[in-house]
């Protein structure tokens, strides 16, 4: 895991609030705090609890906005899980990933596809698109969730 | 009686629901759609032909299309779920313009054998993946 520098991150979501006509308040650089303290991935309502934990009165409003708006300037990646709940995880310090997901128990691996971006590059020009983003997960049955379904 | 049709009443039977000429009705016109269709925009082209099928009605039934794999629920971003036809339809990806919301398909064969690759070696059991290309198209470009 490389090491960053979460005042530097806090600095830049200043600018970018600024830059956005946003106001830079303690409860979004503290949820931005507690995302970057936070390892793997978490939703909402896990913020939540942890910043409650610590006293902090943020309504679950106001995270879930501030988590919408730390996805879009890219501080976090937003992981979209069908019918779950979205997820977001950190975006710096590791590299773009995405995940092999057990439609059982929601079980998640990591994974990096050397080949991903040409493909999308060439993609894109055969569609004429300019990319943004993308979103790409894998499905399946854990040994154990598929033994389970058998029985 | 055609395929779906098949698929469709017996998956109610299955579940111990009514067969009703409304989900029939509703099956045909969206049997008679291409690409991806909001629950609205289905309900819009049913009150077309028959005005006494309501919202609520559609809606279920797409949920039923989808529990019994005739239709495929995508979400392309905006909060807004769309359905595909998924009968003897290969899994596919999205490119998907953020401009207009018009969304095209493609199969990349690519894909499908990292995806195989990757579930071998998780020992997974395969079922399906979702891959989707977020930009502007040619037109929302300029």
């Amino acid at each position: 895991m490389a090491t960053f520098d979460a005042e530097a991150i806090a600095a830049a979501f200043g600018k970018y609030l600024k830059r956005k006509n946003l106001k830079v308040t303690a409860e979004r650089l503290n949820i931005l705090a507690e995302a970057l303290a936070t390892e793997g991935h978490f939703e909402a309502d896990d913020l939540l609890v942890i910043l409650r934990k610590k006293n902090r009165k943020t309504s679950r409003a106001t995270i879930y906005r501030t988590l919408v708006i730390l996805a879009e300037g890219g501080f976090l990646r937003k992981i979209c899980l069908g019918d779950r709940a979205a997820q977001f995880e950190k975006s710096t310090g590791q590299p773009r990933h995405d995940h092999l997901i057990c439609l059982g128990c929601g079980t998640k691996f990591e994974f990096v596809l050397p080949e991903l971006p040409d493909l999308q590059d060439r993609l894109c020009r055969q569609f004429g698109f300019a990319k943004s983003d993308y979103c790409f997960q894998i499905f399946g049955l854990c040994a154990d969730c598929a033994a389970a379904k058998n029985e | 009686m055609n395929n779906e049709e098949k698929i469709l009443n017996e998956y109610l039977q299955r579940r111990g629901l009514k067969r009703t000429g409304q989900r029939s009705r509703i099956l045909d016109v969206f049997l008679s759609t291409t690409g991806h269709i909001s629950a609205y925009e289905l309900h819009a082209l049913i009150k077309k032909r028959y005005s006494n099928i309501g919202f609520s009605t559609v809606y279920r039934t797409l949920r039923i299309f989808v529990e019994s794999e005739l239709a495929r629920e995508v979400n392309f971003g905006d909060g807004q779920a769309r359905y595909e036809k998924a009968f003897k339809k290969r899994t596919h990806g999205h490119i998907i313009c953020t401009g207009c919301g018009k969304a095209e398909e493609f199969i990349s064969e690519a894909i499908e054998s990292e995806q195989d690759q990757i579930i071998a070696k998780f020992a997974y059991k395969p079922q399906g993946y979702r891959f989707e290309i977020y930009g502007l198209c040619r037109a929302c470009q300029k």
